[in-house]
């Protein structure tokens, strides 16, 4: 069922003293989010994800088209109830402390919530610790959870957020990305911008790329990058000196990293071949692993295809 | 009552603003030194220390409505921290409705704190005054009113400096609205005239609020010099503010 449903959605903005110049930003987007789904919104700087985002939650007026969020338009102030708003680099009240502001957001979804709620939110963003300092002190990263215990703490149906993972550490990403999982099981619709594709890999269901405004692809990540192999990557021990031309003649790559070696090839005989001879040479093997086109691979290619076109 | 969240984020934001403390303390000073004019005073002191001191009430506060308050939307645009607010249930009229009455809480305490100061000033001077001595401070709240709507007006579509200087230059000319009477009917020029009546006529006129005067030279104060600006500040307050949501309905973030 959808829960989001976009139909030819489209935004001009007008700059420049008179207002006569027109920046098209979206244009004729469609799109469907179905309920429990996290859905992807890729694409380069300035493709429109940002204001696609903003119209949903109501921030922005679409020139023309149609949102339904559950059924409801975003001006209706009472169909955001049920959703949590990640900002792209989030700004905060510099003024207030941790606990405060996720309190203060409570009220501005008109709920009296406890402060066991508010710990136990905090807590899970792992906020916990810095509840008491001042927003004016945070990081980066720490400004990303706070934001993240804003959308969570009236447990909205819907979270858009937007960029996410901008700005974390590796260990940050991880954690933000368990914590969508997380929310992905208990139920939660979750929309997504981002530019780190290997995060959207990760987690999405469904993604849209957008280029300059318009929707060039959607679907399954493995609808649009494929599932075809195009490589195996086999990782082993053990070999002698000896036998190692051997290998390379058949591998495509073969690097030593410590104590180990790791070979790669195309095609499924040559794995087999090489799988074989690593056994026949007294050798132990400790991957095989089959390698897809990733989405940031396929990404790089379309974009230079795209622009290849122009 | 979603906006009450809007009130007390704007209240929290003002009172822990540098500013406020800052002007708390010119306004301190200005009414102790009120004791150290007391022997130049050649036997006014007591017009002069109530004059000083209601005087420093109503520029601390006036101050305080223009420079805190010509800030109080553009700075949500400016840092993005509107995304928060309009992100939630809040429509765009309860979130100005809740600037404007969190900003109206912080001067009702700062006239409150600034008004204890004078009764400690009139305590300490000696000075005699009785329960009409509040009155200036009670219209002074309306016209703050009216000052914190125009402030939040200007707000909506232009920087906090120049909302600022739009305010003030209109508080400014609000004092001068009689003036600007008396210049139409003595000028012959037809020019001058229409300016001039025009300005009278469309701009608020901020003099009616201002009974300091007559409180400190104990001039009897009839009943319609109170309720009749209360009145006008109350219309001219809600006209600001609608206008103001009007230019902010129409607004992209």
């Amino acid at each position: 069922m959808a829960i989001i449903f976009c139909e030819n959605l489209t935004k001009i903005y007008r700059s420049g003293f008179w207002k006569l110049k027109k920046v098209v930003a979206v244009n004729r987007l469609s799109l469907t989010i179905n309920e429990g789904e996290i859905y992807g919104l890729l694409g380069p700087n300035g493709a429109g994800k940002t204001t696609t985002l903003k119209m949903v939650v109501g921030l922005a007026k679409p020139t023309s088209g149609k949102i339904l969020i559950m059924g409801k338009e975003p001006k209706d102030s009472e169909i955001r109830k049920n959703i949590g708003f990640l900002p792209e680099q989030p700004y905060f009240y510099e003024y207030l402390k941790g606990y405060e502001l996720v309190y203060l957001t409570a009220q501005m979804y008109g709920k009296e919530v406890s402060s066991k709620r508010i710990y136990e939110v905090l807590e899970l963003v792992g906020m916990i610790e810095a509840k008491d300092m001042f927003l004016k002190n945070y990081s980066r990263g720490m400004l990303q959870r706070i934001g993240l215990a804003c959308c969570l703490i009236t447990e909205p149906k819907i979270l858009i957020l937007d960029e996410p993972m901008g700005g974390l550490d590796p260990i940050g990403r991880k954690e933000i990305r368990d914590l969508i999982i997380q929310l992905k099981k208990a139920g939660k619709t979750i929309i997504f911008s981002s530019h780190i594709l290997s995060d959207a890999e990760m987690l999405c269901d469904r993604i849209g790329i957008l280029i300059k405004g318009e929707k060039v692809k959607e679907g399954t990540i493995s609808e649009i990058v494929g599932e075809e192999i195009y490589e195996y990557e086999i990782i082993f021990s053990n070999v002698g000196e000896v036998y190692l031309p051997e290998i390379k003649r058949l591998a495509k790559d073969l690097i030593r990293s410590g104590d180990k070696w790791m070979a790669t090839c195309e095609e499924e005989g040559k794995r087999e071949h090489l799988l074989s001879l690593i056994q026949n040479f007294g050798g132990r093997l400790h991957s095989l692993i089959p390698r897809r086109k990733s989405l940031e691979e396929y990404f790089f290619t379309f974009m230079k295809e795209k622009r290849d076109a122009l | 009552m979603r906006f009450k969240a809007i009130i007390l984020n704007t209240f929290i934001e003002s009172l822990r603003d540098k500013i406020l403390i800052v002007l708390l303390v010119v306004g301190f000073i200005l009414m102790a030194s009120s004791k150290f004019i007391k022997p130049l005073a050649l036997g006014e002191e007591i017009k002069i220390i109530k004059d000083l001191s209601l005087s420093s009430i109503n520029f601390i506060s006036v101050l305080i409505a223009i420079l805190i308050g010509g800030r109080l939307i553009y700075k949500e645009i400016e840092k993005r921290t509107i995304y928060l607010v309009l992100s939630k249930p809040i429509k765009r009229w309860e979130f100005i409705l809740g600037k404007y009455l969190g900003q109206m809480l912080l001067l009702f305490l700062v006239i409150g704190i600034l008004t204890i100061a004078f009764g400690i000033v009139l305590l300490l001077t000696g000075v005699p005054a009785n329960f009409l001595i509040l009155l200036p401070n009670l219209l002074l709240l309306f016209q703050l009113s009216i000052i914190t709507s125009l402030a939040i007006f200007f707000s909506t579509f232009t920087t906090p400096l120049t909302a600022s200087i739009f305010t003030f230059i209109l508080y400014f000319i609000g004092h001068l609205t009689r003036d600007l009477k008396a210049l139409a009917q003595i000028s012959k020029s037809p020019i001058v005239k229409v300016i001039a009546n025009f300005l009278y006529y469309t701009l608020p006129n901020l003099a009616n609020f201002d009974i300091k005067g007559k409180v400190v030279h104990e001039i009897p104060i009839s009943f319609f010099l109170i309720y009749l600006p209360i009145i006008y500040g109350i219309l001219w307050t809600l006209g600001l503010l609608y206008f103001s949501f009007l230019i902010f309905e129409k607004k992209d973030f």
